[in-house]
C-alpha cells in the first residue's frame, strides 16, 4: 500500500474527535467527560473509546472521581500530550506554508 | 416500513461516525477542527462573579458596621474578623465545588490563586496596619483595586476596570478624609466596586 502524504502526522492526534479533545484539553485545565462530549459532539461510547487511546498514549491524565454519589471523569492535558500537539501544530502549519 | 427504514438509517449513520472518528485529517482539516474547537469552548465566570459578590457584601457590610459602631464601642471592628472568617469559610467551600464541577480554565485558575494571594495579603496588610496604630482601609482599597483592576484586564470586562479605576482613586482619596470617615468609603467603594461589576459578570453573555 502506497504510503499517505499526511503519515507523518501522528496518527494519535490525526483523527477529528482525539483533535478536538486535546484542543479543548490544551484551552481549559481540566475538562469533565460532559463538556468533552457537548464540544466534541460525540457519543458517550465514542468519547470513551477516544478517552482511552490518548490516556493509553500517556496524552492526557484520566482521574475518576465522584460527585456526590454521581461519577465524575475529569481529564487534563499531560507534558507529553502538551508536546505531541505543539508537534502535530507545526508538522501542519508546515503542511500549510503558514 | 417506517420504523425499519429509519433503524437502518441510524444504524448507517452511526458506522459513518465511527469510520469517521477514525478517519485521518489532511492539514488543513486538522487546522480546522483546532480552531472550531477552540473557539467553541468557553470558560465561564462564574466562579468570579460569586466572589466579587460574596466578597463584596460581606466586606462592604462589616465597614458599615465598623462606622455606625465607631462612636459607640470600642469593639466597633469585631464585625471584620467575623465576616472575614465566614467568607473565607464559603470561598473554600466554593472552591472545592469548582474544582469537581469538571471543566476549569487556566484563566479561573490564575484568577482564583491571584485572589487567594490578595487575600493573603489583605490580612497582612490588617495586622500590619493595627499592629502600629494605623487604619488599614487606604491599603485594602489599594489591594482591591489592584485584584479588580487585573481581573478586569485579563477577562476583558470593562464595568470590572472602570471599578479598579474608582477603586483605586477611592484609596488615593481616602487619605485626605479623617480616619473615622474612612470605614464608610471603603464600605461604598468595596460595595459598588465588587457588587455591580459582580453582577453584571453574573448576567454577562459569553
Amino acid at each position: 500500500m502506497m504510503p499517505s502524504k499526511f503519515d507523518v502526522l501522528d496518527p494519535i492526534l490525526n483523527t477529528p474527535v482525539r483533535l478536538a479533545i486535546m484542543s479543548v484539553l490544551l484551552k481549559l485545565k481540566q475538562a469533565d467527560f460532559n463538556t468533552l462530549m457537548e464540544v466534541t459532539e460525540t457519543t458517550q461510547g465514542n468519547m470513551s473509546h477516544q478517552l482511552k487511546k490518548l490516556s493509553e498514549e500517556e496524552y492526557i491524565a484520566v482521574e475518576k472521581t465522584f460527585k456526590g454519589s454521581y461519577p465524575l471523569t475529569i481529564c487534563k492535558i499531560t507534558p507529553k500530550g502538551r508536546k505531541a500537539f505543539e508537534t502535530y501544530v507545526c508538522s501542519i502549519k508546515q503542511y500549510l506554508h503558514l | 416500513m417506517y420504523h425499519k427504514l429509519d433503524y437502518i438509517w441510524n444504524v448507517k449513520r452511526n458506522i459513518d461516525v465511527r469510520i469517521g472518528d477514525e478517519k485521518r485529517l489532511t492539514p488543513l482539516e486538522g487546522m480546522d477542527v483546532i480552531m472550531a474547537t477552540l473557539h467553541k469552548t468557553n470558560a465561564n465566570n462564574e466562579d468570579s462573579a460569586f466572589r466579587f459578590i460574596l466578597w463584596g457584601a460581606l466586606i462592604s457590610l462589616a465597614s458599615f458596621l465598623y462606622f455606625f459602631l465607631q462612636p459607640h464601642t470600642t469593639w466597633y471592628f469585631i464585625p471584620f474578623p467575623f465576616l472575614v472568617f465566614a467568607g473565607v469559610l464559603v470561598t473554600v467551600a466554593n472552591e472545592r465545588k469548582v474544582s469537581l464541577a469538571g471543566a476549569r480554565s487556566y484563566l479561573q485558575f490564575f484568577l482564583s490563586r491571584m485572589w487567594l494571594v490578595l487575600g493573603i495579603s489583605f490580612g497582612s496588610v490588617v495586622f500590619i496596619s493595627v499592629s502600629q496604630g494605623y487604619v488599614p482601609f487606604t491599603y485594602t482599597l489599594l489591594l482591591a483595586a489592584i485584584g479588580t483592576l487585573v481581573s478586569g484586564v485579563i477577562i476583558e470586562f470593562r464595568p470590572l476596570i472602570i471599578s479598579g479605576v474608582l477603586l483605586l482613586s477611592a484609596a488615593i482619596g481616602s487619605i485626605y478624609i479623617p480616619d473615622s470617615y474612612k470605614s464608610l468609603l471603603h464600605g461604598v467603594a468595596i460595595g459598588g466596586g465588587y457588587l455591580i461589576p459582580g453582577y453584571l459578570l453574573k448576567n454577562r453573555k459569553l
